[in-house]
């Protein structure tokens, strides 16, 4: 579903993903894990495209993200197509960054309406269905500032399947929130995950990535240094897994 | 002194006078308004230089008492051979005034909305206008109101500066009559209601709007002290 082949990706002159390749299989989740700055959210957000990338491609359900082939020649899909696959690949923000001047229900409902066309009362229903799914029905009304962080991711992973989208990218999304609120979270993408939905997930909580993801990979300095199946991280191969894994269980 | 006369009969003088401080209150809102939306947008949106030349001009404009920069459209102006009606003085240097205060307030709005904000709505596929129009606008405008509507009340009060300067607004018209009658009492307290009828209903409005975001754990400028 995700095909990624030599990616690259520079800020100014510092290359933040040195040819990374990599490769999401329909219905699988893969986690993403490495230390701070190794590059793991600037993966995602060149998936979902809000960074452009300059070298190699990202491929979602075959279709080439952000640009276009004109005779060998890349140049950037039209507006309207680059905002059309963001809608079928969407993301999940460690801050939630819910729409703060709506409704619970609203934040789910807004981009139904406005990106997919539905009328608003369709778009409620819909809603509504998608936030019970995430447990929150009693909350639709809530504004984000009420909700306690689990709420909120919560809503925000349910305003991004109301898109029903191919594939999910979760950045470390329980990371701002204590033990309870994330294991909440974290039943959620448990559920979505046995359902089949391709998700690519950025995670410091080992115990849950062994047991979700089918595929893990490990970032550092815009590398794979290492990638392998779910024991991957019971037995690291290289020494930078193993001192990485040693520090996140000392912290 | 004429003591038989009431303030009745010295009505059409001071609603006259009143008239033009509301005039004077209004140009300058509405004109500073629409400068101000312009400039507060460009500085949000602006490149290096537009920020650097906007920010120049606002430390310029706002580093002075209201009074100082009405003595210098009064006094500087006409050095240059610029001449207007006193009025017009008066109306050029609240707008002034009210459109450098204004940007400062719809620059503070719309940067006080994450970007984060624009990012979650680009993420789920909305056009950037789109975004723009139904996520970042809205949220700017509501932090933006209840420090809009002070900016309108203190407008509507500080027109009162142009007296100084022989512009025939209330509180000129108001001081004549007094010296001329000696009812100061008199003339004083229609001086105050009439102002508070103008600003009493604002201010309150204001204040609903601030608790209207309140509800809905929302912050406005002013609440976060901007
Ligand atoms: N907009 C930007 N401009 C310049 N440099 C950036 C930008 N965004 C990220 N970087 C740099 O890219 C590098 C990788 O950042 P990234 O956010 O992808 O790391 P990360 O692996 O997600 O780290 P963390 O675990 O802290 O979230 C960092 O060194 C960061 O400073
Ligand atoms: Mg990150």
């Amino acid at each position: 579903m995700i095909e990624i082949t030599a990616l690259k990706k520079s800020y100014d002159a510092r290359t933040i993903i040195d040819g990374i390749t990599l490769s999401v299989p329909k219905g699988t989740v893969c986690g993403v894990l490495g230390p701070s700055g190794s590059g793991k959210s600037t993966l995602l957000r060149c998936v979902n495209f809000l960074e452009p990338y300059e070298g190699g491609e990202i491929r979602v359900d075959g279709e080439l993200v952000g640009y276009e082939l004109d005779n060998g020649r890349r140049a950037l899909k039209p507006r309207r197509e680059i905002a059309r696959m963001r809608s079928e690949c969407c993301m999940v923000f460690q801050q939630f960054n819910l729409f703060s001047h709506m409704a619970a229900l609203d934040n789910v409902a807004i981009a139904l309406v406005k990106v997919r066309g539905l009328k608003a009362p369709e778009a409620r229903e819909k809603a509504e269905a998608l936030l019970a799914k995430v447990g929150l029905s009693n909350r639709k009304d809530a504004y984000p500032a009420f909700l306690s962080g689990g709420e909120q991711q919560r809503v925000a992973i349910a305003r991004a399947l109301a898109m029903q989208p191919k594939v999910l990218l979760l950045d470390e999304v329980t990371s701002a929130l204590d033990p309870e609120r994330a294991a909440e979270v974290l039943d959620v993408i448990a559920t979505l995950g046995r359902e089949g939905m391709t998700m690519m997930m950025v995670t410091h909580q080992v115990h849950f990535a062994r047991e979700v993801c089918r595929h893990m990979v490990f970032l550092d300095e815009g590398r794979i240094v290492e990638d392998g199946g779910p024991d991957m991280l019971a037995r690291p191969k290289t020494q930078r897994l193993r001192s990485f894994l040693r520090h996140l269980r000392l912290a | 002194m004429d003591r038989s006369i009431s303030v009745i009969q010295l009505l059409p003088l001071l609603l006259k006078g009143f008239g033009i401080t509301l005039l004077l209150a209004a140009v300058a809102i509405g004109l500073g308004a629409v400068f101000g939306t312009l400039l507060g947008s460009l500085y949000a949106w602006g490149g290096r230089v537009v920020r650097a030349v906007l920010f120049m001009l606002v430390t310029i404009v706002r580093g002075v008492p209201l009074v100082v920069q009405v003595f210098a459209v009064f006094f500087m102006l006409p050095a240059y051979g610029i001449k207007f009606s006193a009025v017009s003085s008066a109306g050029i240097a609240l707008t002034l005034f009210a459109s450098f205060t204004i940007m400062e307030i719809v620059r503070g709005g719309i940067e006080v909305v994450p970007k984060a904000q624009m990012q979650a709505a680009l993420s789920l596929g909305f056009s950037y206008h789109e975004a723009m129009r139904t996520i970042v606008l809205p949220q700017a405008l509501r932090s933006m109101m209840p420090s809009l509507v002070n900016q309108g009340v203190f407008m509507v009060k500080a027109t009162s500066v142009v007296s100084l300067f022989g512009v025939t607004e209330f509180m000129y018209v108001s001081k004549e009559q007094i010296e001329r009658t000696l009812m100061g009492f008199e003339i004083m307290a229609f001086v105050w209601i009439a102002y508070t009828i103008v600003c009493y209903p604002l201010t309150a409005l204001g204040r609903r709007f601030e608790e209207h975001l309140k509800g809905r754990g929302q912050t406005s400028l002013a609440g976060a002290g901007a």
